[in-house]
This record gives structure tokens, sequence and C-alpha cells, in this order.
């Protein structure tokens, strides 16, 4: 029964499941009570596909669902309109060998991923990964993105950290912005359908099948359950558990990584989040590496560049998690300026000159002066690390088809970990993983769709049930806003204390207890404001329980992982321990919701594992 | 205060709005400004022409600017459109183009070298508020003025740059400088239409009326622009866009030039008034 | 300081005010007051923001009328902007349905992004495989219109959306249509140009509201003109726009050299079109049109010179 699907059937279809469902209190149980007993329910909205996000993964996603089966009904519903998400900030490049000529293969792309990933890298899944980004770079360029040009024409590709050979493809200095319009551009022309301001709560799985999702309508506030015969979580990624340390959006908050953990599924190595050296002190907003790479210092408080005693050759332009471990290791050793979160160094291109920094650093300057009022003209940037990417995700079984091991679970893009990335991202190939895994996904849950039946649904109905209830319990006239922001600023402050740029045991319990604490204190939050229209501080809510729950999953294998590889560090084990952690970490929730860690071996073939030296 | 320009008239001037001409000769005397008229000027491409061809409305600005500069003064103009061709033109020649379009205006022995500046009659004025207010005979103070800016006296600000295009302050300032009051007038910065009258004329007129009832809530006596095509637009059409929303408001839609006049004591007669297509007896 | 916000709770609109120390905000950005003002006195307010440095595009809002994005606003900007004022009235961005308090809704917008074709439709020399060739002059020739972020910023101050929506698009969605017609790379730039004339393409009134407040300067009013003499080339010259248009580039380069109202008129609609000739026998009967100005008026002097700086500049362009 394939429901062909268009957005006013979807709303008004919900809202008369939403009509059978809000019969006052009393009525709604019995309503409830009642279309519990059958099996089937023929008002739920459906469609064949549903992704969840609109990043450059869900994008890519959906239009390669259509084109995989053109009877398919395939729709991306976003808590935004599409364009709002992480991957517009992406700026530096896309990787993907497309220049053989100077020695380059996809085995090379894959030898650096893979070492730039401290070895936790499935190997064979990184070679496929980078044969499919060299075509990806390619196939974007078919589909109208502007890359910058070499003289024949050709796609121009800058050098990047950790990459042996030029194949960091870009568009001046904003390539994550054009490569997310470009997949926008793609899924309008293709006749992709949004449901824009609809937010994901749970995703439902009955009988070990995935039945679908269940949304939020942000505008109206109806909580519907939508049934899919596959559906894509491509939220991105979950650092906003270090709230304002981290570069990425407020939208990154990891809502499809926490509902899969809900719904069974494994978080793979929550513990790994890149550290970007050099964010805004205030809101961690990133400065980009061109601001070092054109030569700019880094200085302590005794005006010393600090680089030479971490890495005397490379000073500056070390690669980024030697530079951010130095920001850090000042900042802890008292060499640094001002306090707790708000400590920092500084960052100086005064020497570079006015008119060079005007011409070549312009963005740079106009950050310096929006969030610190400052001009780097005439004043070095306060600068300290910030959360950039996470590297953990929701656990993929199979790369073929990005396909969860629950049937008819799929994920895609920075919510995802197949781990092409391992322990530690290489700079541009986050936007080649929003692409490759997107199409993979869309294609794989197309083709599982087109062989499936929807399912009955109970499990999303009893969902749906549970969040209505919530939003009443959560919601009223009184209440204290001021709590839930004070739990969240808590929590980015805990996280970054303690599940920083350097972790201790001592310091993992210490937030294993906080965070149980933060925890007790969201449960008894409510929120002042009933009001179903548009509700944002309810979906702050949402929100901030998804970031506690996820950092508590990244807590417990930040505390398991006894190790120092790639973006963790353990200051009490500072090794890599290959013998007894080239493992992926695997965070379950049991029935009763206790997190609980089990252990995958990383999937070696081809490249050897050595000790990881630049 | 220089005194002396190379004054652009623009078509309109010429044409449509006779009175316009009649009343900023009639007070550039009495100010101590000498106008004169650059020799041969073409048509700007009023904002148009560049949907044909904008390589011949820059060519044919970059000979209104040479043959300016050939007077040896900056260029005046009253017209808004004309003003913003003009700088536009300008600001591409003096930032690349010039050597290109050079070697076309040769073709006629001309040649443009970024000398002259571009100015309109409101900024002139708004520079000399001191050297105005002395010479104000009939201050009008018992008239209620609602100052209409028109889109390029202030938009885009890149190109016009005199003052902020979201919060200006220039004609307001020229106004009270002679003497009137200056009423809170919601739609100052909106657009008449005018460029759009033929294509798009149900909203034209719609925008029309709604500045012309915006003036009259805020119990103006009259609307007053600094440019003739905003005075054209809200004063001929006027008629047909308060029948097209049955509103029965009418406002006289002045040039600044002529409200100008009225403060120097110039007869109505003389400032053209009587062109006026909504009546403005009760202004002289 | 008070912050005067147009709110509206799905059904009804208020203004509701609220006050903060000067000394606070100062060093914000408007976004940042926005969100200091929900998280300490009103967690009811609703507003769309993420990325907060101007690439997302979640964040338009309006101040005192006009439209900025908060994340990309100063308030010592604002300040400077607005002088000596001590109230800002924040509202949703214009010409948009509003959902609630400063959010509005996208979804019209999107529909009109898809009437033309945002896509490039790539020459069928280029493939899948090998992609395609561009040459970087190629790219500086379309790479500024590829900044916008779908802001919304043009639209809320267009003055066409404002007096009827119903014609006409938001400005960005013809930038769109420009950046996909002029990629060197596209098969036929009509397959955006089409839906754009169709689609209110001739309806600009020229206010250049959009031009003036993008906060990428992307000049939108320059594409719109751009995309008309695109159209005329290909042979998309019926209609009043397009006639209208042209009245002033014959009157400039095959007649006298300078604009007559009367034959615009004429010329633009036709002798029959009894309204806006009718306009000019008004300008006739109040004096101020001479009506043998129909038969050609006075061509200025040196005008076979611009004619023939013309004809060289055209000369030189086919090169």
């Amino acid at each position: 029964m394939t429901e062909q699907f268009t957005r006013r059937e979807f709303l008004q279809s919900a809202c008369i499941t939403m009509g059978a469902l809000m019969v006052g209190t009393g009525g709604l149980e019995k309503a409830y009570a009642a279309s519990s007993t059958t099996t089937s329910d023929t008002k739920m909205p459906s469609c064949d596909v549903l992704i969840i996000g609109s990043g450059g993964a869900g994008l890519r996603a959906a239009v390669n669902a259509m084109k995989k089966n053109p009877k398919l009904s395939v729709v991306v519903v976003s808590k935004t309109m599409p364009s709002r998400s992480a991957t517009t900030m992406a700026e530096g490049g896309i990787n993907g060998v497309v220049d053989f000529s100077k020695g380059d293969s996809y085995e090379l792309h894959a030898y650096d991923t893979v070492k730039g990933g401290d070895f936790l890298v499935d190997q064979d899944s990184s070679i496929k990964f980078c044969k499919a980004a060299g075509e990806a770079i390619n196939e974007l360029d078919y589909l109208g993105m502007p890359f910058s040009r070499t003289k024949e024409g050709k796609v121009k590709a800058r050098p990047f950290g950790g990459a042996s050979k030029v194949r960091c493809n870009f568009s001046a200095d904003k390539t994550g912005h054009i490569v997310a319009h470009t997949c926008l551009n793609d899924a309008i022309s293709s006749g992709v359908k949004f449901l824009m301001d609809h937010e994901l709560l749970d995703i439902g799985v009955d009988n070990g099948r995935c039945e679908g999702a269940v949304l939020r309508n942000i505008r109206t506030g109806d909580i519907a359950p939508v049934r899919a015969k596959s559906v894509i979580i491509a939220t991105g990624g979950y650092t906003r558990i270090f709230w304002n340390r981290t570069s990425t959006p407020y939208i990154s908050t990891g809502d499809g990584v926490a509902a899969a953990l809900r719904a069974g599924v494994a978080f793979k190595d929550p513990e790994m989040v890149q550290f970007h050296p050099t964010g805004v002190v205030h809101g961690g907003t990133l400065i980009t590496e061109a601001a070092r790479g054109e030569g700019g210092y880094l200085l302590n408080n005794q005006g010393e560049r600090f680089m030479k005693k971490y890495a005397p050759s490379k000073m500056e332009l070390g690669p980024r998690d030697i530079v951010a471990r130095a920001i850090e290791t000042e900042i802890r050793e008292g060499r640094a300026f001002g306090q707790g979160l708000e400590a920092y160094v500084l960052l100086d291109v005064r020497h570079l000159g006015k008119e060079k920094i005007i011409k070549d650093l312009p963005q740079i300057r106009h950050v310096g002066k929006l969030f610190e009022n400052i001009d780097l003209v005439d004043q070095p940037m306060i600068i300290r690390p910030t959360a950039h990417y996470s590297m953990g995700g929701i656990d993929v079984a199979k790369f073929d088809d990005m396909s969860t091991p629950i049937p008819g679970l799929f994920s895609a893009g920075e919510a995802s970990c197949v781990s092409i990335h391992g322990a530690n991202r290489l700079g541009g190939n986050s936007l080649s993983d929003a692409v490759v895994t997107g199409k993979i996904a869309g294609e794989g849950a197309a083709a599982y769709a087109s062989k499936a039946d929807f399912s009955a649904g109970k499990r999303l109905h009893d969902l749906a049930f549970q969040w209505n209830s919530r939003f009443k319990e959560v919601t009223s006239n009184s209440g204290d806003a001021k709590a839930m922001y004070a739990i969240r600023e808590e929590l980015g402050a805990q996280n970054w204390d303690n599940m920083g740029i350097f972790r201790t045991q001592a310091k993992l319990t210490s937030l294993s207890s906080g965070l149980e604490e933060l925890q007790a204190r969201y449960k008894t939050l409510r929120i002042p404001n009933p009001n179903p229209v548009y509700n944002t501080a309810f979906t702050e809510y949402v929100e901030l329980g998804n970031l506690l729950l996820l950092s508590q999953a990244a807590c417990l294998a930040a505390s398991e992982r006894k190790e120092s590889r790639g973006a963790h560090t353990r200051e009490d084990f500072l090794k890599r321990d290959d013998a007894n952690f080239l493992k992926h970490s695997m965070v379950t929730m049991n029935e009763s919701g206790k997190l609980q860690i089990g252990w995958r071996d990383v999937e070696i073939t081809q490249f050897k594992v050595e000790e990881r030296k630049y | 205060m220089q005194k002396e320009f190379a004054f652009f008239p623009g078509c309109v001037l010429t044409q449509a709005a006779i009175e316009a001409k009649m009343s900023i000769e009639a007070i550039a005397p009495i100010l101590g400004i000498t106008l004169k008229e650059i020799n041969g000027w073409s048509c700007c491409g009023a904002s148009q022409a560049q949907d044909v061809d904008p390589l011949a409305t820059l060519v044919a600005n970059a000979r209104n600017l040479a043959l300016a500069e050939k007077m040896n003064l900056p260029v005046l103009t009253t017209c808004s459109t004309c003003l913003l061709m003009l700088r536009r033109a300008k600001a591409q020649l003096d930032n690349g183009q010039k050597e290109r379009i050079n070697t076309f205006l040769a073709k006629g022995n001309m040649n443009y070298q970024g000398t002259s500046e571009v100015t309109s009659l409101l900024w002139l004025l708004a520079q000399n508020v001191e050297e105005i207010k002395a010479k104000v005979k009939k201050p009008l103070s018992n008239l209620k003025v609602a100052v209409f800016y028109g889109c390029h006296s202030v938009r885009p600000e890149k190109d016009l740059g005199f003052e902020s295009s979201v919060n200006p302050t220039s004609f307001e300032t020229v106004v009270k400088a002679l003497g009137a009051q200056v009423v809170p007038f919601e739609k100052r910065l909106d657009c008449c239409g005018f460029h759009a009258v033929y294509p798009a004329e149900k909203s034209v007129m719609k925008m029309t009326s709604g500045i012309v009832n915006s003036a009259a809530k805020s119990e103006a006596h009259c609307v007053v622009t600094p440019c003739p095509l905003c005075q054209m637009q809200l004063d001929i059409y006027q008629a047909d866009a308060q029948d097209t929303t049955k509103s029965k408001a009418r406002v006289p839609i002045l040039h600044l030039s002529q409200l100008v006049g009225l403060a120097l004591g110039i007869p109505a007669k003389k400032l053209g008034l009587d062109y006026n297509v909504i009546d403005t007896s009760k202004l002289g | 300081m008070k912050f005067i916000i147009e709110r509206f709770d799905g059904k009804k609109s208020y203004e509701q005010t609220y006050t903060v120390e000067k000394k606070d905000i100062e060093a914000l950005t408007l976004l940042s007051v926005l969100l200091l003002i929900k998280q300490t006195q009103d967690v009811t307010l609703n507003f769309t923001a993420s990325c907060r440095c101007a690439i997302c595009g979640a964040c338009g809002v309006r101040v005192n009328g006009h439209a900025y994005i908060a994340c990309d606003s100063k308030m010592t900007e604002l300040f400077e902007e607005y002088k000596d004022t001590d109230t800002f009235r924040i509202a949703p961005l214009a010409n948009f349905k509003v959902i609630s308090d400063l959010v509005v809704d996208w979804e019209p917008a999107m529909e009109n992004l898809r009437k033309i074709k945002p896509a490039l439709v790539a020459k069928s020399e280029f493939s899948v495989k090998e992609g395609c060739r561009q040459n970087q002059e190629e790219f500086d020739r379309i790479i500024k219109q590829w900044d916008c972020i779908l802001c919304g910023v043009c639209a809320s101050e267009c003055n066409k959306l404002s007096a009827d929506n119903s014609d006409y698009m938001e400005p960005f969605v013809f930038t769109h249509a420009w950046r996909a017609a002029n990629d060197s790379r596209s098969k036929d730039p009509m397959i955006h140009v089409k839906p754009s004339v169709t689609n209110g393409l001739w309806n600009c009134v020229h206010c250049q509201e959009c031009a003036n407040r993008c906060p990428k300067h992307i000049s939108s009013a320059d594409d719109i003109a751009s995309l008309r003499a695109l159209a005329m080339r290909k042979g998309l010259n019926s209609g009043v726009g397009p006639a209208h248009a042209k009245s002033f580039y014959t009157d400039l380069v095959e007649d006298s050299g300078r604009l007559n109202e009367i034959r615009l008129a004429l010329r633009t609609e036709g002798v029959s079109t009894a309204l806006r000739a009718g306009t000019a026998i008004t300008l006739m009967g109040a004096g101020k049109m001479n009506p043998l100005e129909i038969f050609g008026g006075h061509t200025i002097e040196g005008h076979k010179d611009l004619v023939k700086m013309i004809e060289a500049a055209h000369a030189a362009n086919k090169e």
C-alpha cells in the first residue's frame, strides 16, 4: 500500500489523528485506549522514506532516494527551514581525489583518513568512502556547485591538515555554504517535499523493525506519529553538549542520535569529539585555520609564542589536536588570561599589516569585531579551543547502504558513525561524509522501502501519546525557565571542564555524578509556556534532554576508554593501547533506561596499525 | 558653498515637470547658485534602458559626465533617478571600467577622467542649512509638511552614500530650515512605484494611494519630494490611484524647489505651482 | 533601553515592551539581546537562530521597520544608525506570513524557488562522471550571487511584494534564477528565465530596497535587470514591460537622445490604450507637454557621436 504523500494530506491526516487524541484529558485517555486496541491505525500519516534533517546529508539522501525509485514518497523533515544547517558553516573544503596526475589515489586518501583517525577507522569502509568522495566532487560540479577553478577549468584543491596530497577541493572560503545550497537547489528542482518546522521526538521500533517517527509540528504544536517504511536520521552532530564552547549551530543537539539510542541502536564512539584550536572566547564560533595559515602568532600572557614548546618545527601550523592541547595547557598552567570558561590566549596577526588583514582575512576580522569588539588590525584576538565535530554517532552496520542494525532505520552524515573518522576527523572530510553517506543512505532506504510494507505503528502510537502527555505535564503557566537555561549552561561547563581536551578518571567520575544531578533537576523542570504554537522553549527543553542523555553516553565511554587516541586524551593513560582499545565503544540503553557499554573490533584490512606521527 | 554647477536637468524637467525646472531656476539666483546646463546631455537611461542594454547606458552616462568635466564643474541634478544612474556610472568607471569605456567615447572625441562629482539639490541644501536659513523671507511656520525622500535619493546606500538610508535626516533638516513643520509620516521612505507604472499598474496605484493616505493621516498640508519622478507619480496619478482604492483624500505634491521658493518669497506663479495637478492654491 | 517587540501568539497580535540596561547590551549583537530577553525575562518570546555568524540566514528580523540579520548586527552599529534613540521596535520580517512572534513562514518562498528550477542543468558535453569545466572568470561572474543565504531580508524590504505578492516573487528568487541562467555550464538559461518572466520579472518597481539591505551585498535589482535583458535577447519581448524598457532605449539611441513621455505612453501600450495616453493628454491639458514632441522633439547636440560611441561599444562587446 504505497500512499502518495502530499504535505496537505499529511497535515490533514495529522489533524485527524490529533483530533482523535485530543479530546480533553479524560477523553484523551479514552480515545487512546479505544484506538490502541486496533493493531493498525489507518489514519496515521505515512510516507515511504522519511528523512530527518536537511543538511547536506539529508538533502542528498532525499534526491537519491527519489532517483532510486521515483514511485516512492520521500519527505524531508527539518526543525528549521532547510539551509540553516551546520553544513553551511564549513569553510575550508571538501576532500576527494579527482586529480591522479601527482600520485594521489583513493587508497592514499583512505590511508590519510585512517591515520588521521588514529586507526579507529574501519578500513574497508574508508576505501569505499574515499572512492565515493572522489566521484562526488565531479557529481557536485555537474549539479552546479561553483568550485574555484584551475587554469584548465577543473575543480581547484588546496592543501589541508593531515593530507599527504592536495585534494581539498574548495569554493573560496565558504565551501560548506556552497555545498549546502547546491544540494538544496538540486532537492528543490528534483521536487523533494519538505516538512519545515517539524522536530523529531522519537523513533518507533517494534518487533525489531523501524516503524517511523514521532514528530512535533512546531508551528501548531501537534505531536503525531508518522509511519514510514524506512527512516533516515541525518540530524547532524551533538557538539552542543559543550553548549557555548562549540563552533556548531544552536540546532546541533543530536536529536536523532538520542532518539536512535532510546530506540535501541548503539551510540558508537560517543567520546570522540574533535576540538578546534581557535574558537571565539564568547560563544565558540570558529576562527578559521587561515589565521594561522597566513602567519598569525599564538601568544600567552608572557607574550611568548608558546607553540615553540609543543611543535618547534611547525609552530602555529601544527595539527589541530596538538595546538588545541597546547592552548589548554597554557591556560591550565596559569600562562593565559581570564578565568574559568572565559580563559583565553591571544591570536596575533598585527605583524601581517593592515592591508593584508583587510584583504586576506576579512571574515576573521569581521568575527573579531562581531563577538569580541576587537579589530584584529589593532589588537590581538582572544581565543580558546572549541568543540567542532562529532566523530561518534549512530551505529551504522553496513556502509554499503548506511543501514543501522535495525531494519528500516538508516543514518547519514555527522549523526552517523561507520566509522570513517575514527578518533579524529581529517579536515575536509566532513563535507565529503555528508554528501557520500547521504547518497548511499538515500539509495539504501529507497531499496528497502521498495520491498517493505508499513508496520502497524503501535509503538509509534504509544510514543506519540507519551509525548503529548509530556507536553501537558511540562508546560503550564508556572515554572522557571531560568532553571532550564541554568542546567544547559552547567552542562556545557561540566562537560568542558571534565570531558574537554584533557580527561582523567577523577574528572569523568565527577562528571558522571554531576550529570546525574543535572538529570534529576531536568526531570522536575517546568516550562512556563503552555502555548502549543511555535513553542521554542519546549523545543529547547527537548533538546536539553537529548544533550543530557548524549553527555552521559559520552562520559561513560570516555571513562571506559582507558587510553589516549586521537581527540580523546586521557592524562592518566597517555599512550594509545591497541591491545585493549583498538575497538569502537558501543553505548546502548537497556529496557530500564540504563546506559551500558560494549565494544566492537575495528575493521582492519590493508593498512598496518602504526604510531601516528607527522 | 560650491556656487557653480554643471546642471543635469534630466528628461522629466524638460517635459512633464516644467514647473520643477521653473522653480529651480527661480531659486538658484537667490541662493547664489549658478546652474550651467550641460550642453548635449542625454537621457541617463532612467533605470530602464539597462534592462535592454546596460553597456549603452554606461556609455551614455560616461559621455554625460565627460561633458560636465569639460566644463570643469561638479554635476548637480534634481532628479533622484538621474542622480543614482550618474553616480552608479561614475562608480563603475572609477572602479575599473574607465579605460574600456574611454575607447568608445574616443569615437566622439571625448574622454572621461573622473574629475566631476555628482550631487543633488537636496544634498547641496542640506550641506548649507545656515545660509538657507538666512535667506528665508517667508518662514513656512504654518505649513505642515510630509517629507517623501523617494528611493533613489537614499538607496542603494553604497551608490548614494550621503547619509543613512534607513534613518536619513537631510530632508527634514532642510524643510525645518525653511520654517515649516515636519509631520511624522510613516511612508517617508517608501516607493512611489513610478518606474513600474506600466507593467505593474495595479500594485503601483496601491503604493501611490498608500503614500497619499499616509500623508493625509498625518494631517500634512502637502507632500514634498526632491525627486520630480516621485512628484509626477504622486501628483499626476493621484486621482486615479485614489479611485482604485476608493479613497477621498487629496494632498498637494510639491517639488523641493517649489517649497524652497515659497520660503524665499517667490510668487507661486513663478514656481509653476499652477502646473501641479492636485490643487496647490491654498499653499501659495 | 526599551525593546518594543511585535508579538503574535497564534491568535492575537500585540506589542510587548522589554527593558534592558544599555550597559548590559552595548557589546552584544542583536541576536544576543533577543536571547538575553528570552532567557532572563520572557521564555515565551519566539524567534529562530542557528549559526550565529551570518551564514545560515535563520535570524532575519526588522528593527525600526528595516530588515537585518540579528546575529550580524552589533548594537553599537544600531545605536549609530538610529541616533539618540532609547527605543527599538523589533518586528518579524515583512512580506512573510507570521507564525509566531518573530518567526515567519518560509513555505511560500520555497514554492517560488521551485518555480524557477534553481539547480543547474548542465550542458550535454558534461557528465556526472567527469564533472564540468569552467574557467575562473566564469566562476567569478556568478559567485557573488552564490553568497545568498536565504535570510529573507530582501523580501521583507520589497515594495512590490508589500503592494501585491500575487504577481511577484521574493527578490532572492530572481537572484537564484540569475545565477543558474548565467552559469557557463548551463545548457539553457531559459529553463530559469522563462518562469521568471511568467512570475513577475517585469513587475519590479526599482525601489532598490533589496540591493540596499542585503547583508551579503547582492543586488537582486541588478539581477532582475540582467534577467530582463537576457529575456529580451532571447526573444521574450512581448508585453508592457519589455515595450516600456525598450522605449527608453529607443529614445536614447534611435531618437532624440532624451525621453519623451508621450511617445513612451504610446510605445508602451499602443495608441488605443486609454489610460496612459489619457495621462499624457492630461499633461498636455495642464500645459506641461508640447503635443508636437510626439513627432520627434529636439535631437540633442552630439547625438550622432553618442550613437557612434554605443555602436563601438557593441562592436567591441561582440568580439
